[in-house]
């Protein structure tokens, strides 16, 4: 047809999300795999370390945070490596949608599988650094919106290395020192939270920074696919 | 299996390459290629391994930018009208690009998505494919026939006028190039138009051309 | 002014030109470095605060503006790169980043030495300017890891600009982390409405260092793009040519 009727985004978008969650359900070890690693460090830094329990609640927001983060990272190599190749990669630039809109459904279905359960284990994992609960429910609180910056940003890096060799330290080294600040922030909030300061201006920042990520994040990440199949 | 009058295939297009060079490397795979289809016709590329042949079908897909030249759908540049020219046009390699993990069915409730007017009859195509005996078996538990009649399947679903095929017989039985030639034949007959990429012979009979890359 | 531009983007041409300009960079560079430097080092009074340690003042100041030049230069050559499609552009960013690399470096290690004394501390993790001067250290490494990760030149070239361009919020941040977050550092000297607050005597060698480091950053500059150009498209008739008539290219 040379006309073309109003092509709804959502479907793609829906469609999408619904392909990454399903295949990643019938693929539960890789995703259990860095949430398990995420359990494993944050246990294994206090014995490494032998400080008393007030020490330990003081680094206990940055050293979860920075866990976090790492075990994140294992998880974007995947994001659009697999798909490159088994080909659906073709099929999504070859897509009558817009691919911005594809790469969205792609990284939230990737904050859904890798952040939220991460928001999820931080509260049990916090118990090893003795926070308490208000403590470990803000630190829960600046994960899920950090999580979801780290997908955005994430995803720009994972789309820019796709035709690399050595991608998973490669990735890294990428990312990492974009997402410092919302490390900054998210720790220091929790950090500030504890001796008593109630307002969380960091918390503020760190959805700023993931509002500022979601405007250019999408639009990047297809730019970058683009470059990168040519 | 669906409505002549609906299908996109029946109205007339025509796909235009004009002067298309591509270097990759240093390499100059073709250069100043022109040519052009229209319903019903069949473009062969043939080639040897590494010629170019697959950098022929995707810079004509729009994946690569060629050093210099252009390809016209219906007298536009498809780099202005790039989706209207992905609705139209659908692209099957050996590769497939479903999802291992996933069954047929939900690979193609995915690819709904991606186009529009994706047809919903699956279980007429399933049954017009014999795929419904191994629909809902993980893909990358099929054989390489089956594979490719799911990919067949995505071609008829998509009711695209404008078929690339990168290679499709390559890893198949003697069976499964007949059925690959049936289909693409079914597709050409029915006023759709086709460009395949191959060194094998292909006993397709319609009106052809013919590219060799060296 | 515009057509000098226009003609530099194609590469035959942007060699001879460099190969005029870049001898004058460098003179008028050195020299004012060594004006700046012997004025700052001797002839400058001591600050009234910090006495002698001031100093450091002459190399720490131009090489963290060269950092943040070479970063914004880096940008704005991807900008042209990516949108306009003029392939020198790309042979500028790929030499500017180790450069800038070097200078970002230099800008955090006389920092450092001058913070000792002065603050007290190598290092201070709260400062906002100095964390971003070393994250703008990362962005250049990542940069030439990832050019240095893609095989093909077009898209490696592609690829790493749209690096560069993600992380170009930095540089900003940089400039204006003094204003927005309490730090050690002081807030800006130089680039203020009415007119510089530091006394004339200081100021002098300073100017002449920054200029004079800005015209040694540009000539380098120059000779490797010059390298790069003459790489890119060593296959073609107008390299061959360069090399055969002359021994000493």
């Amino acid at each position: 047809m040379n006309s073309f009727k109003e092509l709804s985004m959502w479907n793609g978008f829906k469609k999408m999300l619904y392909r990454d969650l399903l295949h990643s359900t019938k693929n539960l070890s890789q995703l259990m795999n860095p949430l398990l690693l995420f359990i494993l460090i944050s246990a294994s830094f206090p014995f490494a370390i032998n400080i008393d329990e007030n020490q330990l609640m003081i680094i206990g927001p940055g050293v979860i945070w920075v866990i976090a983060i790492l075990s994140f990272l294992l998880t974007l190599n995947n994001l659009y490596k697999d798909d490159m190749e088994d080909g659906s990669l073709d099929y999504m630039l070859l897509s009558a949608q817009p691919l911005p809109v594809l790469t969205f459904a792609k990284i939230l279905a990737h904050w859904f599988l890798s952040g939220l359960p991460l928001v999820i284990l931080c509260p049990f994992v916090s118990v090893f650094y003795q926070l308490s609960i208000d403590v470990s429910m803000l630190l829960s609180l600046t994960l899920l919106i950090g999580t979801l910056a780290l997908s955005l940003i994430g995803s720009i890096g994972a789309s820019l290395t796709i035709s690399s060799q050595n991608n998973t330290t490669l990735l890294s080294l990428l990312v990492l020192p974009i997402t410092i600040p919302i490390l900054i922030f998210g720790a220091k909030t929790v950090v500030l939270y504890q001796n008593g300061h109630t307002s969380l201006t960091g918390l503020y920042l760190i959805g700023a920074y993931c509002m500022f990520a979601l405007s250019f994040s999408p639009f990047v990440s297809a730019a970058s696919l683009r470059i990168g199949s040519d | 299996m669906y409505s002549l009058d609906e299908a996109s295939i029946m109205k007339k297009n025509q796909l235009e390459i004009k002067n298309l060079t591509l270097f990759r490397g240093n390499r100059c795979l073709f250069k100043d290629l022109s040519f052009a289809i229209n319903n019903g016709e069949v473009v062969i590329v043939k080639g040897d391994n590494g010629s170019g042949k697959t950098s022929l079908l995707r810079a004509v897909a729009g994946l690569i930018e060629p050093d210099h030249g252009c390809v016209y759908w219906n007298k536009k540049d498809i780099t202005n009208i790039r989706q209207l020219y992905h609705q139209n046009m659908v692209w099957l390699s050996h590769k497939h690009g479903f999802k291992g993990q996933l069954n047929i069915e939900e690979n193609l409730y995915y690819e709904s998505g991606l186009r529009e007017g994706f047809s919903n009859s699956f279980d007429e195509t399933f049954e017009k494919l014999s795929l419904t005996s191994i629909k809902h078996q993980p893909f990358n538990t099929l054989s390489a026939g089956q594979k490719m009649r799911a990919s067949i399947a995505r071609l008829i679903l998509s009711k695209a006028s404008l078929c690339l095929l990168d290679e499709p017989t390559s890893n198949l039985d003697t069976k499964g190039r007949d059925f690959v030639n049936f289909w693409i034949n079914y597709h050409i007959n029915n006023g759709g138009m086709c460009i395949l990429a191959t060194h094998q012979s292909s006993p397709i009979k319609s009106s052809i051309k013919e590219i060799v890359l060296s | 002014m515009m057509t000098f531009l226009h003609k530099m983007a194609s590469p035959r041409y942007f060699y001879s030109i460099s190969q005029k300009l870049s001898p004058w960079f460098m003179s008028v560079g050195m020299a004012l470095l060594l004006f700046g430097v012997i004025n700052g080092l001797y002839f400058a009074p001591p600050d009234y605060q910090q006495s002698d340690a001031f100093r450091i003042i002459y190399v720490h100041v131009p090489a963290a503006y060269i950092s943040m030049m070479t970063y914004s230069l880096m940008a704005i050559a991807s900008i042209i790169g990516l949108i306009w499609r003029i392939k020198i552009a790309f042979a500028f960013t790929s030499s500017a980043a180790s450069l800038g690399a070097w200078f970002t470096f230099l800008a955090l290690v006389t920092g450092s030495i001058w913070g000792r004394p002065m603050w007290g501390t190598w290092w201070e993790w709260g400062d906002p300017r100095l964390t971003s001067e070393l994250l703008m250290l990362f962005l250049y490494l990542g940069y030439m890891a990832l050019r240095a990760s893609i095989n093909d030149t077009q898209k490696a070239d592609k690829l790493s600009s749209i690096f560069i361009l993600v992380g170009a919020i930095n540089v900003p941040v940089i400039h204006y982390s003094v204003e927005w977050w309490s730090s050690l550092h002081q807030t800006s000297t130089l680039l203020k409405l009415d007119g510089p607050s530091i006394a004339t005597s200081m100021l002098i060698p300073l100017m002449a260092t920054i200029i004079g480091t800005m015209l040694y950053f540009i000539s380098l500059l120059l000779i490797r793009v010059r390298a790069e150009v003459i790489y890119r498209h060593r296959r073609s008739k107008w390299v061959r040519e360069l090399i055969l008539e002359d021994k000493n290219v």
